[in-house]
């Protein structure tokens, strides 16, 4: 190529077309890619079977729990407590813990039983009896601060 | 120009796909991205003159993708332009930020449809990466389209979409683009025809 005219100009390109077309990005892009879809699309709740083996770590967990709501006893807002609007449901009893669920925040659910009357000392009122105990779901923010409470009913 | 846009004998339209992608679909992104990977890497790599700054690009526009699939609309562009404009912006918005070309690409692909000899591929790799220099050496708005309209094969009405402009402003910018490419190519050509004279006398 001495003076490339237009026309070797266009021969050159189309031979640099050919020589990259199967140019592609190497294999680690596309895991990573993968990777950060699996991330977003992961569960945002999950269940946690109440097996005969986990039943002692949940009333541990709520052992800890119930302690760690006394601490913080005074930042329970009773106030936002949401019932069912209508009284013959049998929806689940939502109480507000500390800040409430963001926008577009990724929450886990945790399932545990813990003593009526350990909600009870926390001024919740429940239809179990003080001696019983009660299944709730602790909504769990991204900061892994608890954001609500629900009573099962 | 070849239409790049259609989807494979045996896959779906991208709009099928990217419907399901905003679905959650994991596997309609799976093969978006095996479809529409390559153009954007390469697209990238000859904008940035760097392999592992493309990987970076082509990350970004799939993430972008992943999170805005259900924002795409079909009816204002085809994929290939949503995704070569995201390459674009990502690649200028890097190259700003970094200001250098941290490598020229490597030759050495362009032996593989029976050169002769191999002096003469040798000369034929010399050619093409002096010609992928000199693309690199271009303003960042001509390379854009030379790389998308010739070497991607994306119409002149699809590139105009992609960068945002007019399509005379691509049609005037690809016309100055191969005068610049031909001007530097013809300046470097003496210099490399001594060097291969040099290199074959040592030889």
């Amino acid at each position: 190529m001495t003076n490339p005219d237009d026309q070797n100009l266009s021969a050159l390109l189309d031979a640099l077309r050919r020589s990259q077309s199967d140019e592609s990005a190497p294999f680690n892009v596309e895991s990573a890619v993968m990777r950060a879809w699996d991330e977003a699309h992961a569960p945002a709740v999950s269940n946690i079977r109440v097996t005969a083996a986990s039943w002692v770590a949940s009333v541990a967990a709520a052992a800890v729990l119930a302690i760690s709501l006394t601490a913080v006893g005074g930042r329970l807002r009773s106030a936002a407590i949401v019932t069912p609007s209508h009284p013959g449901e049998t929806s689940p009893t939502v109480i507000l813990v500390g800040e409430p669920v963001r926008d577009g925040e990724q929450i886990r659910l945790v399932r545990m039983r813990m003593p009526a009357s350990a909600l009870h000392a926390l001024g919740v009122t429940s239809t179990a009896a003080l001696g019983d105990d009660v299944d709730i779901d602790v909504i769990v923010g991204e900061d892994g601060v608890a954001r609500a409470l629900s009573l099962n009913p | 120009m070849q239409d790049i846009e259609a989807p494979d004998s045996h896959g779906e339209s991208d709009q099928a796909l990217i419907q399901r992608t905003a679905a959650g679909d994991r596997e309609a992104f799976a093969t978006l991205y095996q479809r529409h990977q390559g153009a954007v890497y390469r697209f990238a790599r000859l904008m940035t003159g760097s392999s592992p700054a493309a990987e970076d690009v082509v990350q970004e526009v799939f993430l972008v993708l992943m999170n805005d699939a259900a924002r795409y609309d079909a009816g204002r562009a085809a994929l290939t332009t949503y995704l070569f404009g995201i390459a674009r912006r990502v690649t200028r918005r890097r190259l700003l930020r970094e200001r250098r070309f941290v490598e020229l690409i490597n030759a050495g692909d362009g032996a593989q449809d029976g050169a002769p000899n191999a002096s003469e591929a040798l000369e034929r790799n010399d050619t093409l990466q002096r010609l992928r220099e000199a693309i690199l050496s271009l303003p960042s708005r001509y390379r854009e389209v030379v790389i998308l309209c010739e070497l991607e094969g994306v119409t002149y009405e699809m590139a105009a979409a992609s960068i945002g402009c007019a399509i005379g402003t691509i049609r005037s910018r690809l016309h100055r683009a191969r005068k610049l490419l031909a001007t530097k190519l013809h300046r470097t050509e003496g210099t490399c025809t001594g060097t291969r004279a040099v290199m074959r006398c040592a030889v």
